[in-house]
């Protein structure tokens, strides 16, 4: 399918990237992306690559750096899980550069990749395009809001378990059979899934595609299985002369199962945060799972007091729901009133660059400018912290203290 | 009187404001309205009136399946012959709505036993039902649960937008002839609903597409729930015409339909001229 957007990219290897920021005199903030994908990695002391220092001129890839150095809002995405290996990126916006959102990436063979939307809903769009459901019907919503969120722990394993017991069925050449299982082998089941990391299941892909989860929020203990009964995903059925009680799937857990079982192929988390008047806050997180039928979002509520239980919000939404619930979250996001954030690394003076304020949003069909990668040739090494030059070997940063071995 | 049993004090209110309906019309006929006799029972009136208002609880009736906000509103459960359940002239408390309220509707089931009240109430049908017109908009879903009035089972069928919808004319308010809603200024209107919309009993159907939620009788979590094989409101019986109730009586006709006011005792122009001959007077 073709993009529908057209957005400026650059790609800057990784190495050029801190000299590419001294060389315009740019700091990067607490929020950046580039301070986190920087972190340890080795810098050229000077600009590299002999095309970059001339491409650094131009208006549209000043910004973007400005942008990606010093935002006052960030959206960390992590997409993956299904049948799509994890990868993550970083939204950008710095409300003193406008609109435009910078998309920050760790790209392959060492480059950052940097792309441009002139507005959120220019990345909603894209966002849509490429990964939500296309389905134009509604479908039950088989988790209503709000339930705790240990509680929706269980419910998703409910879902996994009902996919791994249709691979065993068919592994086992079990054609037909309503699949069943014990507490414990819920239980046992759920807690390999955790420890697995393994994405391909939806809890596990919950649990680590979602930034910022707080561990301190899930309440697993026993009473919460309740609500696997209470939501009709999981049902006692009643065997003869076996003693152990035995579960079957009930209408939710069967719809859902099989839903994700045949449909499933991408999630999406996400987290907002916003340098707000009162510190560095993250205001929403998000996790999406879009299947053939819906678009299921899981929106967390944090808890309101210390102490108490976090929830969240699910839905099964359309295409255009899901599109319309996605700028309505961004907006109220980037409506929030914003402070200029101190950067968290001095510049280094260097040569003063031309400043004439653009606009980076290109128009559709305007080419797309790329940034020639270069080799690093310096084994120099720098604090991604405070940017001061590292001794070899070094673990920490003489003049920061930052760890950095 | 006062009774430290709302019930009872509910009974007392009522009571005394049907004598007060009485004697304000015999007073009307031989004194007319501009009569001492008549000003000062419509000044008890009115005051009896502000009590039974003040004493109508808000209930968590559901819950919105947008946000998971529970969803209360006023509503009289002691019985049909409460104010609340006038059907040309609701008195009810104003209550915050929900940001996602859009429309308040509902239905019921009628025990044997019906109150005896000077003015018509209008329950709904017998069975639970919801709006194709308004369910045809994808961003509306409906809930439906359960709540004793008196000895009566009502069906409550609470309408929510996400996002919120303006254009849509939306339903007379359970119970009465008009519906109330916040626009976007902020402002609060009283319209009237329109009467001849379609009604959809078969509730499968909704409750498939995700577009119709239930609530268990009786669970005071007011926990939604979206399967059909555990829904207990699907095979429910009863007319599927509006009932009406009055004096003890009822009958049912078809929505839209204009009931006759001719056998009544007291109209809703004399129960309002009471009403407003306090206000000038006052």
């Amino acid at each position: 399918m073709a993009d529908p957007i057209t957005g400026t990219t650059f790609q800057i290897p990784q190495a050029d990237v801190k000299a590419a920021l001294d060389h315009l005199r740019l700091e990067t903030n607490a929020l950046s992306p580039l301070a986190v994908l920087l972190k340890g990695q080795q810098f050229t002391p000077a600009l590299a690559s002999p095309d970059l220092a001339t491409q650094l001129n131009q208006p549209a890839l000043r910004q973007i750096l400005a942008i990606a150095a010093a935002p006052d809002l960030i959206v960390k995405w992590r997409i993956g899980g299904g049948s799509v290996d994890l990868m993550e990126f970083t939204l950008a916006r710095n409300k003193g550069q406008g609109q435009a959102l910078v998309l920050v990436a760790g790209a392959e063979s060492s480059s950052i990749l940097f792309r441009v939307f002139a507005q959120m809903a220019d990345f909603v769009a894209w966002f849509m395009a490429s990964y939500a459901g296309k389905n134009d019907q509604t479908v039950a919503n088989y988790i209503p809001p709000t339930v705790e969120l240990g509680e929706l722990v269980y419910l998703l394993h409910a879902i996994d378990a009902f996919r791994i017991a249709s691979f065993r069925g068919m592994l086992d050449y079990q054609a037909g059979q309503r699949p069943t299982l014990s507490l414990d082998e819920f239980t046992n089941t759920m807690q390999r899934s955790v420890k697995s990391r393994d994405i391909r299941w939806l809890l596990p892909a919950f649990l680590i595609l979602t930034p910022g989860l707080d561990p301190a929020g899930f309440d697993l203990s026993a009473d919460k299985t309740r609500i696997l009964m209470d939501k009709s995903f999981l049902a006692t059925i009643q065997t003869v002369g076996n003693s152990e009680q035995r579960l079957g799937f009930a209408e939710a857990g069967q719809t859902m199962g099989v839903e994700f079982y045949r449909t499933w192929l991408v999630a999406a988390g996400l987290e907002i945060t916003v340098a707000t008047p009162g510190g560095i806050a993250a205001v929403e997180r998000l996790f999406l799972a879009p299947t053939a039928l819906a678009n299921h979002w899981i929106q967390i509520q944090s808890p309101a007091a210390p102490g108490q239980t976090a929830r969240v919000n699910h839905q099964a939404l359309t295409y255009d729901q899901l599109q319309v619930k996605l700028n309505q979250l961004f907006e109220q996001a980037l409506a929030l009133p914003v402070v200029p954030l101190a950067s968290a690394t001095p510049a280094n003076p260097v040569q003063p660059a031309a400043a004439a304020p653009v606009s980076i949003a290109q128009s559709p069909g305007q080419p797309q400018v790329q940034a020639q990668p270069v080799a690093s040739p310096s084994g120099v090494r720098f604090c991604a912290n405070c940017g001061s030059p590292l001794q070899p070997g070094a673990k920490f940063c003489k003049q920061c203290g930052n760890k950095v071995g | 009187m006062t009774s430290n049993d709302p019930a009872v004090s509910r009974k007392y209110v009522l009571d005394r404001i049907f004598q007060l309906f009485q004697r304000a019309e015999v007073a009307e006929t031989e004194a007319g309205l501009d009569s001492e006799a008549y000003r000062a029972l419509s000044q008890e009136t009115a005051s009896l009136v502000d009590q039974y208002i003040a004493t109508t609880p808000i209930v968590p009736l559901s819950r919105c399946p947008f946000t998971g906000d529970v969803f209360s509103h006023s509503l009289d459960t002691g019985g049909l012959d409460g104010l609340w359940w006038n059907s040309d002239s609701p008195q009810r408390p104003v209550e915050d709505l929900l940001p996602t309220f859009y429309a308040f509707s509902g239905a019921m089931k009628l025990a044997p036993a019906l109150e005896v009240a000077p003015f018509i109430a209008e329950p709904g049908p017998g069975r639970p039902f919801v709006s194709p017109r308004l369910l045809s908009y994808q961003q509306i879903k409906a809930v439906l649960s359960t709540v004793q009035i008196g000895l009566h089972t009502g069906y409550v069928v609470a309408y929510f937008a996400d996002p919120m919808l303006f254009t849509e004319p939306r339903l007379s308010d359970w119970g009465s002839n008009w519906y109330r809603y916040t626009d976007e200024t902020g402002l609060s209107w009283i319209n009237e609903g329109p009467s001849d919309d379609l009604r959809s009993f078969d509730l499968a159907p909704w409750i498939r597409s995700g577009q119709l939620l239930w609530i268990k009788p009786g669970d005071a979590s007011l926990t939604l729930r979206s399967d059909l094989e555990t829904c207990p409101y699907l095979d429910l019986d009863g007319p599927l015409d509006n009932q009406f109730v009055h004096n003890g009586q009822v009958w049912t006709q078809q929505a839209g339909e204009q009931a006759s006011e001719s056998d009544y005792p007291f109209t809703l122009e004399d129960i309002n001229q009471l009403l407003a001959a306090d206000k000038q007077g006052g």
